[in-house]
């Protein structure tokens, strides 16, 4: 080591005795820290994980049981929610001939003048737009 | 294998003949007092628990030095990534430090060094200081950092071109 190359740093005065001091009982510390060690101390984060997982999975099983099993859908009410579900950026979904066949063949013009009025559309403005005259 | 008295005859000596050198080379690396202290401590407990297994296959200084190294290196890492969780720059940080630093009394030439070198990539600083600070031989550089000597000593001269070009451009 060269000195002169370490001048530019300083250490508090006496600290090289301190630290010798120091770092010689570095064997009689870890000595006692492994004395403390005890089987509890070494199995306690494994148990701790067990538990939380065992907690998780107790209330999900639980929170499930109450909801999701009480729900029970007819063929209909699958397909609603089915067709509800799938993304409308699905093309397919978007066309399909049968069902808007059967919603032009369904709906008549006063069925859909109830909608609007029941939606809060005013008369005059169903008037406005020629639905309703 | 050492028996219990042995390791700490052993492990005494080694704190007597290496602990202020090992000192200095974790100073110039970390740069601050505070975290060499806690640093060197680390490296000790971590030199106790190995020396039971320590074979003597390679040479006790290089052995020492490595465990040293790799401390080191991995609280560097820490640091930075310390830095980029707070969205600051290492570099900035490394200078704001040295500027700061209460134990720091060189020139204003040695401060410029010092930020030229925390401003090198980890390992061309590892080299450069343990070539330029330890005068160490690049055959125990390259048995601690487990690196060929070729690929060291091309390391040592990018480190230096990068520190002549940054006080070059400070002077």
């Amino acid at each position: 080591m060269t000195d002169n190359k370490n001048r530019m740093y300083n250490v508090p005065s006496g600290y090289f005795e301190s630290l010798q001091t120091r770092l010689s009982a570095i064997p009689a510390m870890e000595e006692e820290a492994e004395g403390r060690v005890t089987v509890w101390t070494r199995v306690r984060p494994v148990i701790a994980l067990a538990a939380s997982f065992a907690i998780l999975l107790t209330c999900g099983t639980l929170i499930l049981s109450k909801t999701a099993g009480n729900v029970k859908m007819n063929d209909m009410e699958f397909l609603e929610y089915a067709y509800a579900m799938t993304p409308i950026t699905e093309p397919y979904s978007i066309y399909d001939p049968s069902l808007a066949e059967s919603l032009y063949t369904e709906v008549s013009e006063e069925d859909v003048v109830n909608y609007l009025i029941e939606t809060g559309v005013s008369i005059n403005q169903l008037g406005y737009v020629g639905v309703y005259e | 294998m050492l028996a219990a008295g042995q390791q700490e005859k052993a492990f005494n000596e080694i704190v007597k003949n290496y602990s202020e050198r090992l000192y200095w080379n974790v100073r110039r690396m970390v740069g601050s007092h505070e975290d060499t202290d806690d640093l060197v401590q680390e490296i000790f407990i971590k030199i106790w628990a190995a020396l039971s297994s320590f074979r003597g296959e390679s040479q006790l200084f290089t052995w020492i030095w490595r465990i040293s190294v790799n401390e080191s290196l991995n609280f560097l890492r820490k640091q930075k990534v310390r830095a980029a969780l707070t969205f600051q720059s290492i570099t900035e940080m490394e200078e704001r430090r040295i500027d700061s630093d209460p134990y720091f009394n060189g020139t204003e030439a040695e401060r410029l060094l010092m930020k030229a070198i925390a401003k090198l990539p980890t390992k061309q600083r590892m080299v450069f200081m343990m070539r330029y600070f330890d005068d160490m031989k690049y055959e125990d550089i390259s048995e601690i950092l487990d690196t060929s000597v070729g690929s060291l000593k091309a390391s040592y001269h990018f480190a230096y071109e990068k520190i002549k070009g940054e006080l070059k451009e400070n002077f």
